[in-house]
């Protein structure tokens, strides 16, 4: 499968404090701390990870909308930098977002016709007002809403719906690559599954390549081609979904999957699922390996030095020096 | 084991410039002593105004509990003076919220709070509840206890702040803890801390639970039985293992088939048409029947009652008649 967006070791560290009078930062916010993970055409990334861990930076990083500390992106082969440098715009209509709460990522004073067609009629893609009605016309179909919705306002709509005009307005340019940051997060279980259930569908039908961030594993494992497992700021395991979920090989992993409550009989005894301890801050996170504050297998050298991330079978990547 | 709390047709209206939202609608059902009662559900079904009916906190304009009765322990809570019933929450009933950042006070240290808890109910002097705050941190296993109870609210993080919480809602050793969306705001290794907490202490307390949450996987993990809500109304209550195992409400069927799961793979989910109707003008009859796969004649024109239909599992739907 032909590679569309990489990460090369990419870093993104955020300035603490400097204010007006002190120009020197306090310290640093490691959000994004080496990741390195690829999606391919056509295919669906999942990006999970508790609070914290850099995985909206990274979605932001991909597309462009924040620039790196430091490492390499290349979108289809081509250094990520270079593509903006030269054209910004046309890069804009390859890789597109939606974000997680449709409340907050619509405008509340455009109408739908508006909020959906203003990235066409930016880039000059139509050439009347008739046309431009067509289109999104077409495209409201195309995610389930109707041609009636074209001058309502958002408030007007529910949740899901509003999750519809977003993607809407993300394909709108017909993009190739769309960072989905927890799109279903704001939504009820039954709202979740149609809005899933459209994403597929999207993909399948315009051979898109998604960058799925959540932190509901079920979901990944739902949307998912591959999944990399973020912990502060660091991938620590990669994998197609199978490997991933039937034979997690990092502590961390094999730990987030049994400590989420599953459905079964008898119940699960939860107490004995518990991992220790809080998630630590990314300003000043442990040192070696991040999660060995709380890994039960953690010995030395994990206190002392990240371990590197290898693969250890065909696809399947991982950082732990006990692997 | 006699129930401790008993509800029957309790319905809850809210009077707006909108209209009259029927928030609850005749909701009936009981817990327990030492049960721990899941009630599911999804947003606006009416779970958390359960839950603030019986806690008298409905705010009042616009709420009203316009019929009904909630028995606790023996008492008609709804017959109750407000002193009576400040006497009784936080001492009898006591509750966790989902956002614990936004249930505590900011401007005030952590065990502070816990303490005057202790000394609003029982007069205990502030040192010494402060001691005994200390006590049940430990019991919440809040690390260094004497520490902790001197640290500010935003010193601590989210699973810290939900413990501290805890520790204040079993200060008074409650014989009923209502946990509304204990760890939504929660990430997954803090929710099964948090989840973990809730039932050892439930078990060392001898507590009744009432805990609500949207999450199917949370409740099963955690509830003895099950009660599931669609738009103001219990639709089926059963055992935990029947109702997940052999779901009889089309609505309960739909929702177990929508989600996706962690320990399987489904290739496409399946949807319930529709949306959640409208409080304010309910469809008539079976409120789910618009969006019900099974719709009869009668769905549209009369409301299905909760009715037993196998031993210890009730279902309202007119498809289980006769």
């Amino acid at each position: 499968m032909p590679t569309l967006v990489s990460a090369e070791k990419v870093l993104k560290h955020f300035p603490i404090g400097g204010g007006i009078l002190t120009s020197k930062p306090t310290g640093w916010v490691r959000a994004v701390d080496g990741v390195s993970l690829s999606v391919e055409k056509g295919r669906t990334l999942g990006l999970v990870g508790e609070s914290g861990s850099g995985k909206s930076t990274t979605g932001l990083l991909l597309l462009g909308l924040l620039k790196p500390s430091g490492g390499r992106i290349f979108f289809e082969g081509e250094p990520l930098e270079e593509l903006l440098r030269r054209d910004p715009r046309r890069f804009r209509r390859r890789a597109q977002i939606v974000f997680q709460n449709p409340f907050a990522s619509l405008n509340p004073r455009m109408t739908v016709k508006d909020i959906v067609g203003r990235g066409m009629k930016l880039h000059g893609l139509v050439e009347s007002d008739r046309e431009l009605d067509e289109r999104v016309a077409a495209l409201l179909s195309e995610v389930g809403l109707k041609e009636e919705h074209l001058n309502r306002y958002p408030h007007e709509f529910s949740g899901g719906q509003r999750q519809r005009i977003a993607i809407a307005r993300a394909l709108a340019l017909n993009p190739e690559f769309i960072v989905l940051d927890e799109p279903t997060s704001a939504l009820d279980v039954s709202v979740q599954a149609q809005i899933l259930n459209l994403l597929k569908g999207l993909q399948r039908l315009r051979e898109l390549s998604y960058l799925f961030i959540s932190h509901n594993l079920a979901v990944v494992r739902h949307m998912s081609h591959e999944v990399a497992v973020m912990y502060l700021g660091k991938v620590m395991e990669s994998a197609p979904k199978d490997s991933l979920f039937s034979d997690p090989l990092h502590p961390y992993t094999q730990a987030l999957l049994k400590s989420i409550p599953k459905i079964s009989f008898p119940p699960e005894d939860i107490e004995k699922k518990v991992i220790e301890g809080d998630i630590p801050s990314p300003v000043n996170p442990p040192s070696g390996c991040p999660f060995n504050p709380r890994c039960r297998r953690a010995v030395d050298i994990c206190r002392a030095e990240m371990p590197d991330f290898r693969e250890v079978m065909p696809g399947h990547w991982v950082a732990c020096h006990l692997v | 084991m006699g129930s401790l709390l008993e509800v029957k047709d309790l319905a809850t209206y809210f009077y707006t410039d909108e209209g009259i939202i029927k928030a609850l609608d005749g909701v009936s059902f009981s817990i327990d002593e030492g049960e721990i009662l899941g009630l599911v559900g999804e947003t606006g079904c009416g779970k958390s105004v359960t839950a603030t009916s019986i806690m008298g906190l409905i705010p009042s304009p616009p709420g009203r509990i316009v019929r009904g009765s909630i028995l606790f322990n023996g008492r008609e809570l709804l017959s109750l003076s407000e002193r009576q019933m400040r006497s009784i929450r936080g001492r009898e009933i006591a509750m966790i919220f989902q956002d614990p950042a936004s249930s505590l006070n900011p401007v005030f240290r952590v065990g502070f709070q816990v303490a005057e808890a202790i000394w609003a109910h029982l007069k205990t002097p502030i040192r010494e509840a402060l001691l005994k705050a200390a006590e049940l941190f430990g019991r919440v296993n809040i690390p260094d206890p004497l520490v902790a109870i001197s640290r500010y609210p935003h010193q601590l993080s989210g699973g810290m702040k939900q413990r501290v919480m805890i520790a204040m809602a079993l200060s008074l050793n409650p014989k009923l803890l209502i946990a509304d969306e204990p760890t939504t705001a929660l990430d997954v290794s803090i929710q099964a801390q948090i989840l973990s907490l809730i039932k050892r202490l439930q078990r060392d307390y001898g507590s009744s639970v009432l805990l609500i949450s949207h999450d199917l996987g949370v409740i099963s993990t955690m509830a003895h039985r099950v009660a599931v809500m669609y738009s103001g109304l219990i639709v089926e209550e059963g055992r935990a293992e029947d109702l997940f195992q052999k779901p009889l409400h089309p609505y309960t069927q739909g929702l177990l088939a929508a989600i996706p799961r962690v320990d399987e793979d489904k290739s496409e989910l399946a949807v319930i048409e529709g949306t959640i109707p409208d409080l304010t003008n309910p469809p008539a009859g079976c409120r789910f029947h618009p969006r019900c796969p099974w719709v009869m004649k009668i769905c549209e024109a009369e409301r299905p009652p909760l009715k037993a239909v196998e031993p210890k599992h009730k279902v309202a739907c007119h498809a289980y008649a006769g």
